[in-house]
């Protein structure tokens, strides 16, 4: 049986379910993004990726979930440049770990309390984070 | 031809024996096996049945102590770099190399990207390029044979050639601005361009 997505989120008065989109997105602030999403792990949603999105102001962590084999939904929550950090999933999903680590390879967003923060993908002595709209390809050495 | 009145005729046998010994390497290249790419695909291809490269004497060597040719077959990025780089620096004297596909060649489709080098040249230096994306085996083995020209035709005996070294080079150096598309610094001050 599907989740009620709508009864999720009315638990929470600061998130909002956007129903304009292809898909469900579930809008949360930073501090309601790890219980909102451990709210759908336990109504039995699963994890699909974590991925972010560069706004140059801020960054837009998306939570792709799944509530069932073939409704698809996502939580997105924006993390200003500024401070780029918010808390991690793996405690809700340890399958979360990688593309966390991914997300921090490519956009720099710090997650907090994560158990191996470090690249991925990247060798470990690359700076910078390649994903930002504002990493410029013409500074790299080579 | 053969040992013959050595005192009359100085170099004599030296150069029978260079010849000799090109004879011998250009007959006897074995490539290091070492995959990158869907470029390592056609390599294996090339190595199998259907082609067989063994008739060439070409052997794929699990150890790069025991092989003289590396097949660059794939993009290397920087963090495999230093992967390339030991190969390259395990391999015996006289060693040579082969850049397969577009990829090792300069990149290829990949030249724009953040983490791959525009070329296997830019680490070490490179005797055969086959373009391709990838090359069929034929142009494999026609890169393998005029490198096997190249062996024969190259003297060791009495020659200069030094062996190459090539430093392990991490960290390379960035500019500490590295997040400002203003920056001009193309390259770390003291290093040679190597874009």
């Amino acid at each position: 049986m599907t989740p009620d997505l709508a009864a999720i989120v009315a638990l929470f008065p600061d998130a909002e379910l956007d129903v304009s989109g292809f898909d469900l997105r579930v809008r949360v602030p930073k501090e309601s993004y790890r219980a909102i999403v451990a709210a759908c792990a336990v109504a039995g949603c699963r994890l699909s990726d974590v991925t972010a999105v560069d706004h140059m102001a801020s960054f837009e962590i998306v939570v792709q979930m799944l509530a069932s084999a073939t409704h698809q939904f996502s939580v997105h929550c924006m993390v200003h440049e500024d401070d780029p950090r918010i808390d991690t999933l793996v405690p809700v999903f340890p399958s979360a770990e990688y593309a966390e680590r991914e997300v921090f390879d490519m956009f720099g967003v710090d997650f907090l309390g994560h158990p191996d923060p470090s690249r991925v993908l990247l060798p470990d002595h690359f700076l910078g984070h390649p994903l930002r709209k504002e990493f410029g390809l013409e500074v790299a050495p080579w | 031809m053969g040992i013959v009145d050595t005192s009359e005729t100085p170099g004599f046998i030296t150069t029978t024996l260079d010849k000799l010994l090109r004879w011998g390497r250009s007959r006897s290249m074995w490539p290091c096996q070492a995959g990158l790419a869907c470029c390592s695909l056609e390599m294996m291809t090339a190595g199998s049945a259907r082609y067989d490269l063994d008739r060439f004497g070409i052997m794929f060597r699990s150890s790069p102590r025991q092989s003289d040719v590396l097949i660059v077959p794939g993009p290397i990025t920087r963090k495999m770099e230093p992967v390339y780089t030991r190969v390259y620096n395990q391999m015996a004297e006289p060693r040579w190399v082969i850049a397969m596909g577009s990829c090792a060649i300069s990149g290829g489709a990949f030249a724009d990207s953040y983490n791959v080098l525009r070329g296997a040249d830019t680490i070490f230096p490179v005797d055969v390029y086959v373009p391709g994306c990838p090359p069929r085996p034929e142009a494999l083995f026609y890169a393998c044979l005029k490198l096997q020209e190249k062996i024969a035709s190259t003297s060791f005996i009495g020659s200069d050639r030094e062996a190459i070294y090539v430093p392990p080079d991490l960290p390379r150096e960035w500019p500490d601005d590295i997040t400002n598309p203003a920056a001009t610094c193309l390259q770390p001050e003291g290093e040679d361009d190597d874009s």
